[in-house]
């Protein structure tokens, strides 16, 4: 199939905001996301954004049923590992249902490779739900391996109240 | 650059005061930043050096950001050191629900455990998480380290892994290559 991956641009956050609707849904989440387009815009495109967007899209010719012509996406921002440097986290990959299979997800992740070690990054990291069957084969085929599995780390979090009582000093 | 001071007055130890100070500006740290680092784990897993930290963590858009927590000469370490904690954290992003601060590493030498200048580090990194309006604060633990667990889930932390399945994967520089030549 022909399509072109290239970076993503403020006009894209439409297409993006709707695109991470429909990964949340596939992830069975769709009440957790929060924030809307507009967020998107301000965090990613500013002076000092905390995420980059790169964008698969097809052809007008081969757009989707509704008419979308841009049609896959990664999030990715850059990490740091105290023991090896630079790295880069792949925050999201995504591609609609009915453009799978054509290697679209390969050239995306391909892509967020590249910048990673054109910026000196050493590894790259990201995280799949353990129900995820196809996305862990495709991870695993392209070389990645199971942190939480091989080494035991677990990925925590503390938010909301949790948060607010920390900061204000409580145990 | 600033400072928390706490007085604190705790056992036979007597150490009445530590300092927190977020290294930014203070390039003249990097030496410290790297032997408190160096101290978390083995060395031999370790391929960053000094200089790395240097030009990593100062710049326009430095990758990491780093508190120290300090004591005064008079409670300097057994071989000498006043630098006797730090964090490295960084900011990250979930398109779900915006900006978080993820905390990188996270330690206390020894000799100065069991006075509260882990918990100061944590309150003063999530203040940092709640002034530039992160929702939420992530990092990693291995399962095997049970104290670590069990003094995180004290102030609220959720293991991801465990509640939600999430695993964390890792692709190295290698096989990042060898994608890319795939292309």
């Amino acid at each position: 199939m022909e399509f072109t991956i290239r970076a993503a641009t403020l006009e894209d956050c439409k297409d993006i905001s709707r695109m991470i609707l429909e990964l949340a849904e596939y992830e069975k989440v769709s009440d957790q996301v929060k924030i809307a387009q507009r967020d998107l815009e301000q965090d990613g495109f500013s002076k000092n954004p905390f995420f980059h967007g790169i964008i698969a899209e097809v052809p007008e010719h081969l757009k989707s049923k509704e008419g979308h012509s841009k049609v896959g996406y990664s999030l990715y921002f850059y990490t740091y590992s105290s023991w090896k440097g630079r790295a880069v986290y792949m925050e999201d990959l995504y591609v609609m249902p009915e453009f799978r299979g054509k290697g679209i997800g390969k050239a995306l992740m391909s892509k967020v490779s590249q910048l990673g070690l054109a910026a000196g990054c050493t590894q790259l990291n990201f995280t799949v739900l353990d129900w995820n069957k196809s996305s862990l084969d495709f991870y695993l085929k392209q070389g990645c391996w199971d942190v939480t599995s091989d080494l035991g780390y677990h990925c925590m979090r503390c938010e909301g109240d949790a948060l607010e009582h920390l900061a204000q000093g409580g145990l | 650059m600033f400072c928390v001071r706490n007085w604190q007055n705790l056992r036979k130890w007597k150490i009445k005061l530590f300092s927190l100070r977020k290294v930014s500006t203070f390039r003249g740290k990097c030496k410290d930043v790297f032997r408190v680092c160096s101290l978390c784990f083995d060395s031999s897993d370790c391929s960053l050096a000094g200089v790395d930290l240097l030009e990593d963590g100062f710049g326009d858009h430095p990758f990491y950001h780093c508190i120290l927590a300090e004591v005064p000469k008079q409670q300097q370490s057994a071989d000498g050191h006043v630098i006797i904690g730090f964090a490295m954290y960084y900011f990250t992003y979930d398109p779900w629900i915006g900006k978080l601060l993820y905390l990188e590493d996270f330690y206390v030498m020894k000799e100065f455990r069991g006075f509260g200048i882990g918990s100061e580090i944590l309150k003063k990194l999530s203040q940092t998480a709640v002034r530039t309006r992160c929702s939420s604060m992530h990092f990693i633990v291995a399962e095997w380290n049970k104290s670590s667990i069990e003094f995180y889930k004290r102030r609220g932390a959720s293991d991801l892994s465990l509640e939600e399945g999430w695993r964390l994967f890792k692709i190295d520089k290698q096989n990042l290559l060898k994608m890319t030549d795939e292309e």
